[in-house]
């Protein structure tokens, strides 16, 4: 059966009509979806986070999601963003719930110190780690206190704010995640999904 | 990191206005076109306040909703927003950040608290609306009833400063829509003594001042007449925003 191509997981904790709206000016359809049966349809799945860590995973476990998404199946992509990235590791300072646990990491918050206040807030630079990836040279929109601390293997991008912190992450198979707001980040976040949907070719 | 310096657009309503000091109202147009300016002007950020929300007690999701599906940039909004429920239905039509003002002083720290747990605490803005009082001292200006919340500047924020606000939003009252400079030293006095990040806005009315506010402190800068106006005397309706040459200027600058 073919597959539908883009998901977009609507339980109350995203902006999920951004994303649609943004996706649509590129020229790709998308889904909302509230019903978790209906996730296996589709070949790449995008799940928003604005929220805090542990009610966007209440959210997730109430309508059924939080297991679906756990077990993807191998040929379909997920993408995070923001929160939706950071429920892709184990756990997270932010909360006592378990995260989605499918890149291995934690979530951790940012240190401050004077001149970097949190939150982490505004357009930053995202500097690409790999050369076998899509380059992708500008800035993108921030907003987050927290962030994902993982091994270098996993890590797509970074980005520096006080810290240097991955921006940018991925299984190395069909787990994908971005700590900023590509359907935010006007030229920029259109340029973004174009290049990440032609890099799965879908 | 770039420097953020925002557009805050009045709603009134279905128009777009500009006040003057928080009283007199000049008309812009049509918000869905104006929005639409500012997004094609590639505008880091967008803060959207409806100062009838509150006292017509109703949040306007629809053209909020129409506002939002074409910007494709980060939005802001504030007005009338009493519960999670409204937030929830906010985040949903394309808003990230919340401006909470009426309900806070209504319910104290208390509901902040609610909202930062839920949400976490990017997404809450608090705004504080300060004005001289006729000893020439600050204080926190309650709009809906023309006077001064009970609470001093000082408590207030020794009191936001246990609270992990994602910024606080200063708004001069005494300077609002007049386009003759910021009150840079109380700017920076309140810049020194607050933990949370903060978005000043009142008085902006040349490139000038927009440089010197980033040469007095580290934080976030709001502009109304100055990105919809032409000029001071005329105010006749243009939109516009930095351009290229002087963005690089501030950015510069300071990097």
């Amino acid at each position: 059966m073919k597959k539908n191509k883009i998901a977009i997981v609507d339980v109350g904790n995203g902006n999920v009509d951004s994303i649609k709206n943004i996706l649509n000016v590129i020229g790709f359809d998308s889904d909302l979806i509230s019903d978790s049966k209906n996730l296996d349809l589709y070949k790449l799945v995008i799940l928003p986070g604005v929220g805090a860590f542990d009610p966007v995973i209440s959210n997730l476990e109430r309508s059924g999601f939080f297991d679906c998404i756990k077990n993807i199946h191998k040929d379909q992509f997920l993408l995070g963003i923001c929160v939706g990235m950071q429920i892709l590791v184990s756990n997270s300072e932010e909360g006592v719930k378990k995260g989605l646990n499918l890149i291995p990491g934690i979530t951790k918050k940012l240190p401050t110190k004077t001149n970097f206040k949190l939150p982490h807030l505004g357009w930053n630079s995202v500097d690409y780690k790999r050369n076998n990836f899509f380059h992708h040279p500008n800035k993108f929109y921030f907003t987050h206190s927290y962030f994902v601390e993982t091994s270098s293997e996993f890590v797509i991008a970074n980005t520096k704010y006080n810290i240097v912190f991955p921006s940018f992450i991925t299984n190395n198979t069909n787990i994908f995640g971005v700590q900023f707001h590509p359907e935010k980040s006007h030229v920029h976040g259109k340029n973004f999904f174009k290049n990440f949907f032609n890099y799965l070719q879908i | 990191m770039k420097k953020r310096i925002i557009p805050v657009l009045t709603l009134d309503n279905d128009s777009m206005v500009k006040v003057i000091r928080f009283k007199e109202k000049l008309y812009l147009g049509d918000p869905l076109n104006i929005v639409k300016m500012f997004n094609d002007l590639e505008v880091d950020e967008l803060v959207l306040i409806d100062i009838g929300a509150t006292k017509n007690n109703k949040i306007n999701f629809k053209l909020l909703h129409n506002i939002a599906s074409q910007a494709f940039i980060p939005l802001t909004y504030g007005g009338g927003i009493k519960s999670k429920e409204d937030i929830k239905k906010l985040m949903n039509i394309g808003y990230e950040r919340f401006v909470i003002n009426s309900k806070f002083y209504d319910s104290d720290i208390s509901f902040i608290n609610e909202l930062i747990n839920e949400f976490g605490s990017q997404s809450i803005v608090l705004s504080i609306d300060i004005k001289k009082d006729s000893l020439n001292e600050f204080k926190i200006y309650n709009y809906l009833e023309d006077n001064y919340h009970e609470i001093s500047l000082d408590s207030l924020i020794k009191k936001l400063n246990q609270c992990p606000l994602g910024e606080l939003f200063f708004n001069f009252v005494d300077n609002d829509g007049v386009m003759e400079g910021m009150d840079l030293t109380k700017v920076s006095m309140i810049s020194k003594k607050i933990n949370n990040r903060a978005l000043f806005m009142g008085g902006i009315g040349s490139f000038s001042d927009i440089k010197s506010f980033f040469s007095a402190v580290n934080d976030s800068l709001g502009v109304g007449s100055y990105f919809v106006f032409s000029s001071k005397k005329t105010r006749g309706v243009l939109i516009n925003y930095l351009n290229t040459e002087q963005l690089n200027e501030l950015h510069n600058n300071n990097d």
